[in-house]
């Protein structure tokens, strides 16, 4: 457990150092979320929305950007060739949390960048309490990363990536958008956390079921 | 117009009967079509 | 009782499916032909069968839709006198009927102790006038639900392929958990052809299901938490499929579908069976509905026996078709394997010819 663990943390470190380098998933989903605020902001022009439809547009903001940055992580060594080495030297435990872990980073990246933009460049973009909408936000993040880990690996072997990335990814994460708007949605209405707690608990049980089944799952797909 | 109205349920009987008679002729011919095809490798 | 009858034939139904041959051996010539009849069976009752409604269910039909409006009903004629008869509907309502339309040889047939289906209307004066026959001396009737009256024969057909489209989903899932164990390339291909008949299947219920809502709820969709459950089900199938068309090598997209079949559970299950429940809607068994559905609700009002005989049947029938169709399927991918394998083999033993260049990326 110990060495997995340190082997984990080892694969985290390599992949944030190469983004560091790169940039380049930090650069895609930058500039994509600038896009899509922009876009968004520009269709509204001086109206106000209702919660309810602000709470939407913030999701699918945050569903395109996770999944066009999220769902790359092992498609990126696949086209590099690295993922061989990746193979050779890693057993799957390591190589699946290590990833699991750089997933869920840049997921609370990206969202928080999205979230931050929304509210500066759309008025009135959020009515409720901040508390709530970063406990809401984090949640979504850690959801997406555990969600979008293992449909990456399950990309990385199939041809046509870029398309597939969407088409396979809106199944797996449909319960998280559904129980995401409706919180959003509340959120924006003013209700407190107190309010959300089943689906919250909703949440947190995909995720841990998420990774658990990711978990089992990887292994077989890391054997070759 | 009116023959139609009245015995509109009679109307639909044929009519599933029918989609389910083209059905059934078309599941036959696989069948004997495959049942050829695995004669064929068993020899 | 109705457990017994409905359930019997679910479990009927997939044991036949799945015990003489199996899903990859040729089923024997009565299989088929039980296959057929009850088809046949099915399709037939479900619409010879005539509705036979009470006065008070009538009256609750022809309120709701205006006075042109009429309504089948089972009358046991009591008293015929000239022109009008006195007749008694199965809860032993009595009510007088006006027959004056009806032509001359029908009215001398409506004797005391005939029963009748007659297509009934309200008259002027309140009562009732007959304007047809629908069936002299019915030996077997459907009962008239009012607000689903004719409708409610899509039920034989809409329900089943419901219930098949899950059921190929948790047969093809077992069948990739047994692919994932032991690596036999026959389970995908078991599994494959499962899923790509229920997707038929699920594509069924969806078209039976909008036309008999555009009917009965008014239009084609209405984002029922059922319809969009229905919906999303189709798009996981659409995106299993995705998958599988974008990996060339045969071990390769066996394992990686299965894989991410068994990732599927997740979204199939919550809207199968946790989010048509958890949320308000038009289908029964949607949170705040009086039933959890009328095959499972004990309550007998919902399904008296004769529906109870045809929903069974219908069960029954759809299971024979879907595993019969199912297993064409396995069938003819085995043999095409077989062929691909045995030209590979062929090839190889033909050295001078260029060795194929393997797929990238497999």
């Amino acid at each position: 457990m110990g060495e997995g663990f340190i082997q984990a943390i080892a694969i985290a470190r390599k992949d944030l150092y190469s983004e560091l380098r790169t940039r380049y998933s930090l650069n895609a989903t930058g500039m994509f979320v600038a896009v899509v605020v922009t876009v968004v902001a520009f269709s509204i022009g001086p109206e106000r929305l209702n919660p309810a439809i602000t709470a939407g547009l913030l999701w699918i903001c945050l569903f395109f950007a996770s999944v066009t940055g999220l769902s790359r992580s092992f498609v990126v060594e696949q086209e590099r060739g690295t993922i061989l080495l990746l193979r050779l030297t890693a057993p799957s435990t390591p190589v699946y949390f290590g990833k699991l872990l750089v997933n869920m980073v840049l997921a609370l990246v990206a969202n928080g960048l999205i979230v931050i933009l929304f509210l500066i460049f759309i008025p009135d973009a959020y009515g409720g309490d901040s508390g709530t909408l970063l406990v809401i936000t984090f949640l979504l993040s850690m959801g997406l990363g555990a969600a979008l880990t293992i449909v990456s690996a399950i990309i990385a072997r199939a041809s046509a990536r870029s398309l597939l990335s969407t088409v396979l990814s809106f199944p797996i994460i449909l319960p998280l958008i559904i129980l995401g708007v409706d919180l959003l949605r509340r959120g924006a209405d003013g209700k407190g956390l107190e309010v959300m707690i089943e689906e919250l608990l909703l949440i947190s049980a995909y995720i841990i079921v998420a990774i658990a089944m990711s978990y089992i799952l990887f292994d077989m797909l890391w054997k070759e | 117009m009116d023959f139609f109205v009245e015995n509109s349920i009679y109307v639909t009987l044929v009519i599933a009967g029918m989609i389910l008679l083209g059905l059934l002729v078309y599941l036959n011919r696989i069948e004997a079509r495959l049942r050829k095809l695995e004669g064929e490798k068993d020899q | 009782m109705k457990y017994l009858v409905v359930g019997g034939a679910l479990v009927g139904g997939i044991l036949l499916g799945f015990r003489p041959g199996g899903l990859s051996y040729p089923k024997p010539r009565w299989w088929r032909w039980l296959a057929m009849l009850s088809l046949a069976l099915l399709v037939f009752l479900s619409f010879w069968i005539p509705t036979g409604g009470t006065f008070g269910g009538a009256e609750m039909v022809i309120i709701g839709r205006g006075h042109e409006a009429a309504s089948p009903v089972l009358v046991e004629v009591i008293e015929a006198n000239e022109g009008r008869i006195t007749g008694q509907d199965e809860n032993e309502q009595k009510a007088t009927i006006d027959i004056s339309s009806l032509p001359e040889a029908t009215r001398s047939e409506l004797t005391p102790g005939t029963s009748v289906i007659l297509q009934l209307s309200k008259s002027e004066n309140g009562g009732y006038a007959a304007l047809r026959v629908i069936r002299m001396n019915p030996s077997i009737t459907l009962p008239l639900l009012p607000a689903l009256e004719e409708r409610a024969r899509n039920l034989y057909f809409h329900v089943p392929s419901a219930w098949l489209a899950q059921l190929a989903w948790f047969i093809a899932f077992a069948y990739a958990i047994l692919f994932l164990r032991k690596g036999r390339l026959e389970d995908d291909i078991k599994a494959s052809s499962t899923a790509a008949v229920g997707a038929l299947f699920c594509v069924l219920a969806t078209v039976t299901g909008s036309i008999w809502a555009k009917f009965n709820w008014g239009s084609f969709w209405n984002w029922d938490p059922r319809q969009v459950s229905i919906f999303i089900v189709l798009a996981i199938y659409g995106a299993w499929f995705a998958l599988r068309s974008a990996i060339s090598s045969s071990e390769q997209r066996a394992r990686v579908s299965s894989i991410y079949l068994v990732l599927l559970a997740l979204p199939v299950t919550f809207f199968i069976f946790v989010y048509p429940r958890i949320t308000a809607g038009l289908h029964p068994g949607a949170e705040g509905s009086p039933t959890v559905g009328p095959v499972i609700d004990p309550n007998e009002i919902w399904l008296n026996p004769t529906k109870q005989a045809l929903f069974a049947l219908g069960f029954f029938a759809f299971s024979l078709l879907f595993f019969w169709m199912v297993n064409l399927s396995v069938r003819s991918r085995m043999i095409d394997r077989k062929r691909v394998a045995s030209s590979e083999h062929r090839k190889e033993a033909m050295p001078h010819k260029a060795p194929e260049i393997e797929a990238i990326g497999g």
